[in-house]
């Protein structure tokens, strides 16, 4: 009988505890696991908010700045640029699409951008979506909107509902009630910024503050809006720009063309790196998070060694007659770094088949409510890694109780006097 | 080795003393000896060191001066690595009761010792240990069965093969039949003993009960070759 059977039998012996123990160690690594799965995606989902733009250009400004306020919607921009900029800027050669934001007014909490129909052309998120119409179409009319899915969700608005804007971001703007908007179309989620956003045109933005002079409404103007349908819409400038090129290649060229740009300061960000710099900076929750799992599998390794040591006492006749029939302490001590390991990788492959079970069971549910890209892949090495970890651990773990045993079996001999 | 003992002798104890260093209990064996395949039966008042004799002779306990030779090796020289060995390959031990683990089936308790004695390793060790049981009365049907579910009888029978297992020179027995009733407890000795010929290994059994002395080739009273007393403890 090898010691690994005598281990297991032991075990199924006290399997009421072993379980226990066992489950311990499965929640644990599926913790581990889980937490492992989400940081990924979530690093995942943030590289690719925004993909398929080459370049985001906006008034000279940081990156993460620009990065901030053109995609997270977070915070404002300082300056704009002008509407010759960006012509001169669409005209170039290697531009293959542009795509121009005005921002600055919101709805309820959400931002309003205003922007072109190529927006939902060419906005990318994740390596290659594009954004998607869950009802409704694109701008129609002067004074339609397109909302975002969380907008929608959270205002429980259909298409038709109607939007006032609110002039500035913050909470207590005052509205622009006299020009309401319709909602023309709702997208599907994206789990982007793009979830809590109003687009409307850009000449929509003009459209409603030309009766605006100096950042407050002139009641007097009131013009009607027959008048302004039939006005010149073109704005004066524009928030920040994306930039598809005809060759990737070209863009860090462009970058710099657009950063030593004479006629006024601008900056050109390339998405992939701002987004980068900007996720080393917030990641540190997510590192928290990490270390906060791997203090839960030492825990539960903590609680093996206990429940093993706490056995030791009612197992001291076993041990004896181990004894008795030629085992060494050195055998009792294998025993029971044997039984740690093997507890160990039954809870470590009990905690793996629980993560991806639950991966496949909700991974659809997931991704749709949280915007989450979790996906079901083949273990990775790193995660093989961590596995293999924990079971070493779990043997080493082990070296305590068998210890402890070692000391009992040499003083108790073949005899338990008690 | 100049003062090796007779050949035929498996066990020579020389003035060997050992102290509880608890209770101040003292014994002192001035000469034991067992030879070859010789059934010796010791008796005794419980307390008078029955045990502590059997655990000096396995070399669990160490005495404090003289000689224990088992084969022809002085285990009070050995290191407690060799003489774990030792004992593994030389003696086959039966308990008065609990002897076996009870989540293995009887057959594995049998080829437990097998694990660890490499030179009572025997040929098809399953057949050995199944063929042994049966010889020894166990039920076919008990061979597979978990220990824990055996009878207290049946228990003592897995114990003796277990004992016998891989022909082991000597085989210890303390009170094996203590927790029987009569008719089981003579049921197993004429078993025991028919296996002891067979095997040729010596027996030497501890028991108060001297009614088990027709079984026995030599009845040495404890008294006999042992001196115990109590030293007062500060």
């Amino acid at each position: 009988m090898s010691l690994i059977r005598l281990a297991f039998l032991s075990l199924l012996n006290r399997r009421g505890t072993a379980l226990l123990t066992v489950f311990c160690i499965a929640l644990s690594v599926a913790l581990l696991l889980g937490v492992e799965k989400i940081r990924n995606s979530a690093r995942t989902s943030f590289a690719s908010t925004i993909s398929g733009t080459d370049l985001i250009v906006g008034a000279r400004a940081g990156d993460v700045q620009l990065l901030l306020y053109s995609v997270f919607r977070i915070g404002d921009a300082t300056n704009n640029i002008t509407w010759e900029s960006y012509q001169e800027i669409a005209k170039r050669s290697e531009v293959e699409w542009i795509v121009p934001m005005s921002l600055g007014d919101s709805h309820r909490g959400y931002r309003v951008v205003g922007t072109t129909a190529g927006f939902f052309d060419h906005y990318q998120y994740r390596k290659d979506r594009s954004l998607r119409l869950s009802s409704g179409v694109v701008f129609d009319d002067l004074f339609d909107a397109v909302i975002g899915a969380d907008v929608a969700d959270a205002l429980n608005y259909q298409v038709g509902s109607p939007i006032i804007v609110t002039h500035g971001t913050g909470p207590t703007g005052s509205g622009h009630e006299n020009r309401p908007f319709r909602v023309a179309g709702i997208l599907d989620r994206t789990g982007t910024p793009v979830d809590k956003a109003v687009h409307v045109s850009l000449e929509a933005i003009k459209a409603i503050h030309v009766d605006w002079r100096s950042g407050a409404r002139v009641e007097a103007l009131d013009i009607p809006e027959e008048r302004i349908r039939a006005m010149d819409l073109t704005p004066e400038s524009v928030t920040a720009v994306l930039v598809g090129l005809k060759s990737r290649l070209q863009a860090f060229r462009f970058q710099r063309f657009i950063n030593e740009y004479e006629e006024e300061p601008l900056t050109a960000i390339l998405p992939g790196v701002a987004l980068t710099r900007l996720w080393s900076l917030i990641g540190v929750a997510e590192r928290a998070l990490a270390v906060i799992s791997i203090m839960v599998v030492f825990t539960a390794l903590v609680g093996l060694v206990s429940t093993l040591l706490a056995s030791l006492q009612e197992r001291r006749r076993e041990m004896a007659i181990l004894r008795a029939n030629g085992a060494r302490p050195l055998h009792i001590a294998g025993l029971l770094i044997t039984e740690s390991g093997l507890l160990t990788l039954l809870g470590a492959i009990a905690g793996f088949t629980l993560v991806y079970a639950g991966l496949i069971g909700l991974t659809p549910w997931i991704n749709e409510r949280y915007g989450l890209s979790l996906e079901i892949e083949y273990p990775s090495a790193y995660e093989m890694t961590i596995l293999a970890g924990i079971v070493v651990a779990g043997f080493i773990a082990g070296l305590i109780p068998a210890w402890k045993a070692y000391r009992t079996s040499l003083a108790d001999g073949m005899t338990v006097r008690s | 080795m100049s003062d090796a003992p007779a050949r035929d002798h498996v066990l020579q104890i020389e003035n060997a003393s050992f102290v509880w260093p608890d209770t101040g209990f003292a014994l002192d064996v001035t000469d034991f000896g067992l030879e070859a395949g010789e059934r010796a039966l010791l008796v005794g008042e419980s307390g008078a060191g029955k045990s502590t004799l059997l655990s000096l002779i396995c070399g669990v306990l160490r005495p404090s001066s003289g000689s224990i030779r088992v084969g022809d090796k002085d285990i009070t020289a050995l290191r407690s690595s060799a003489l774990d060995r030792l004992r593994a390959d030389t003696f086959g031990i039966i308990f008065q009761m609990f002897n076996l683990l009870p989540f293995a089936s009887a057959l594995e308790n049998v080829l437990l010792p097998l694990r660890f004695a490499p030179t009572r390793r025997v040929e098809a060790p399953r057949e050995a240990a199944a063929n042994l049981l049966i010889r020894l009365g166990l039920p076919e049907d008990a061979i597979h069965a978990k220990a824990g579910t055996l009878s207290v009888g049946q228990q003592q029978r897995v114990a003796a093969a277990r004992a016998l297992i891989g022909s082991p020179p000597i085989v210890i027995a303390d009170e094996p039949t203590s927790a029987l009733d009569k008719d089981t407890a003579a049921e197993f000795m004429t078993l025991l003993v028919q296996e002891m010929t067979r095997s040729k290994a010596a027996l030497l059994m501890v028991s108060h009960d001297e009614r088990l002395a027709g079984h026995f080739d030599r009845v040495i009273p404890l008294d006999s070759i042992a001196r115990s007393t109590r030293k007062s403890v500060a």
